[in-house]
């Protein structure tokens, strides 16, 4: 993995080489202009699809494992 | 060879003009291509799931319509069966990104490309194996077993989108969905023999398309002629709401484009040559094919000229920041809570939620898909953000403009897809870099989200298929099309048929 972690900061030296100050970031190579969709009803994903693949499920709601450490 | 094997060799879109003729019903078509499916998994392992039961289903729904005359109005290639990445999900149908953290998932919607092929009466025949999540340029990274390549099955298909491209180049599907990060769907096109289409970034909608690194991902076409895959990403194309990075607009007139260009007239037609896309590192084998391929363009009266794109020579180690990155981001969702799976702590450790999600990550995600992850966090460290992630964000932009410098002296930028042909399995396994640099001609388009595609361009002295790849501005993509078919014609005027008549198909005799 070291080597690895070697070859990324290769690469960041190598974008920083012509990565100056003058140049404009993209985050979207086409650029768009936020824009908001038809205000229409639409019928969403049932409760019982959105819970069919869930590991483990109790009352129609996920069940996870306990968020806090402490005693097991 | 069978009627049946005949059959599967037509191009999709002489498969549907014998449906509006009434020739062959789609479901005659779906029966023969999954008799070879049958035939050819075992060699070749293009395919996750073949979901033959909801395939002969659509067909006999398409046919029952057909019979009534209800299918006008219905794209041309309706009823025609069709093969989908495991990257796309699809409703009921398992769908696992070759991953054993989704292994044995369902998914409860269907991508917008599902929804539209369903809606054209294309039943689907499958789901094809790729590299875990996308990742990789081989499909060894698949956690279900590589894909093997139909012109020699020692050989690795290309990657991610092997299993598409293997399918079709093996008969199995007339078309294939891919998706293109880095050149997935261009460079498994190019090791095949197929064709492969990388859409403008935001010209096809990637709702339901699982996430990779999302200002990268585009869902794209993969079929055996340069004409099929301009019809499926008619079909595929468009706006879609559900997508906030799909562009308000028609799919261009690609599928003009592509009936124009078997005309081989390019006279008036300026093509680029990309001087930092040949030389080292590109087999000759592979160059030969290419020099003579841009001898053919000329021929038919394009205008060569060499183009300049000086950053070029940083859009591999930029994407190295990029597309990890934004992997780290989007894989974070499989946390074991509402889908995929979930691995509880041994006795002993913690229940705890966050040690769940520890054990199931390193459970369900391989190896290189933990690579990428451990990169991508390590480049988006707090603190060097913008120096890190935000250069390579930089490099995006001076790509995009030497895209643009050279679209002002050039309507199409060519280059080979990869610089070499098929690889054995395991020869670039344990090096990434040198996996990499497959995709060095590829990751250009998908940094500055152009259109780009690959078509075969013959064998090279191994006699393994060589890519040639077209790339036009963005939002043009009929531009591509139309050199794209007229080579195509020239090339297979030249061998008297398909690039394909010089594979060995031993599965297709055996098949019923």
């Amino acid at each position: 993995m070291q080597g690895e972690l070697n070859v990324i900061a290769d690469s960041i030296n190598k974008v920083q080489e012509v990565a100056s100050d003058d140049v404009e970031p993209t985050a979207n190579p086409v650029p768009l202009e936020a824009y908001l969709r038809p205000d229409v009803p639409e019928t969403p994903l049932r409760r019982e699809d959105a819970l069919a693949g869930a590991p483990a499920t109790e009352s129609g709601m996920f069940v996870a494992p306990r968020i806090l450490g402490g005693e097991a | 060879m069978t009627e049946a094997n005949e059959l599967v060799k037509l191009t999709a879109a002489q498969m549907a003009e014998k449906i509006r003729n009434k020739e062959v019903s789609s479901r005659e078509l779906v029966d023969a291509e999954l008799n070879v499916i049958d035939a050819a998994e075992p060699d070749i392992h293009a395919f996750l799931h073949v979901s033959a039961d909801e395939a002969r289903a659509q067909a006999d729904a398409f046919d029952a319509k057909n019979a009534k005359g209800e299918t006008e109005g219905l794209p041309e290639l309706a009823g025609v069966p069709i093969a989908i990445k495991d990257m796309i999900v699809t409703k009921g149908i398992e769908t696992t990104a070759a991953s054993k953290i989704l292994e044995g998932w369902i998914p409860p919607y269907d991508a917008t490309v599902i929804t539209k092929l369903k809606a054209a009466g294309m039943p689907l025949l499958g789901k094809t194996n790729l590299d875990e999540f996308a990742q990789g340029s081989s499909t060894e990274h698949s956690a279900f077993g590589p894909t093997h390549n139909p012109w020699d099955t020692s050989r690795v298909p290309g990657g991610s989108g092997g299993g598409s491209a293997s399918a079709v180049a093996a008969f199995e599907a007339p078309l294939a969905l891919g998706t293109d990060t880095g050149g997935s769907i261009r460079q498994p096109g190019s090791l095949t023999g197929t064709v492969g289409v990388k859409p403008t970034y935001g010209g096809v909608s990637r709702f339901g398309a699982i996430a990779m690194a999302s200002s990268l991902d585009q869902i794209g076409p993969v079929s055996r002629n340069v004409l099929d895959s301009a019809l499926l990403q008619e079909v595929i194309g468009g706006h879609d709401v559900r997508d906030s990075t799909s562009i308000p607009m028609d799919v261009p007139p690609i599928v003009k484009a592509a009936r124009e260009g078997y005309k081989r007239d390019l006279k008036g037609m300026k093509v680029g040559l990309v001087k930092q896309l040949g030389g080292d590192g590109y087999q000759p084998g592979v160059e030969a094919r290419f020099n003579e391929a841009v001898k053919l363009l000329q021929s038919m009266g394009a205008e060569v000229v060499e183009v300049d794109c000086p950053h070029f020579d940083y859009a591999l180690a930029a994407y190295y920041i990029v597309m990890p990155s934004e992997v780290s981001s989007n894989l974070a969702r499989y946390d074991g809570m509402r889908y995929g799976l979930r691995v509880m702590p041994p006795e002993g450790v913690p229940q705890t939620a966050a040690n769940m999600m520890a054990y199931t990550r390193e459970a369900g995600f391989g190896d290189e898909v933990k690579r990428r992850i451990i990169l991508g966090i390590y480049a988006l460290s707090a603190g060097y953000y913008d120096a890190w992630y935000g250069s390579a964000q930089k490099v995006r932009t001076l790509i995009i403009d030497d895209f643009k410098k050279a679209f002002e002296q050039a309507d199409v930028l060519i280059a080979p897809t990869s610089p070499t042909t098929a690889f054995k399995f395991g020869e670039k396994m344990n090096d990434p870099l040198t996996m990499y640099m497959s995709d060095v001609a590829t990751i250009p388009a998908n940094m500055a989200g152009t259109p780009a595609m690959s078509i075969p361009a013959g064998l090279s002295d191994d006699g393994l298929p060589v890519g040639f790849q077209f790339m036009a501005p963005q939002k043009h993509d009929e531009q591509m099309y139309k050199p794209a078919a007229a080579l195509e014609a020239a090339l297979e005027e030249q061998w008297g048929g398909p690039v394909w008549q010089s594979l060995k198909t031993p599965w297709l005799d055996s098949a019923k």
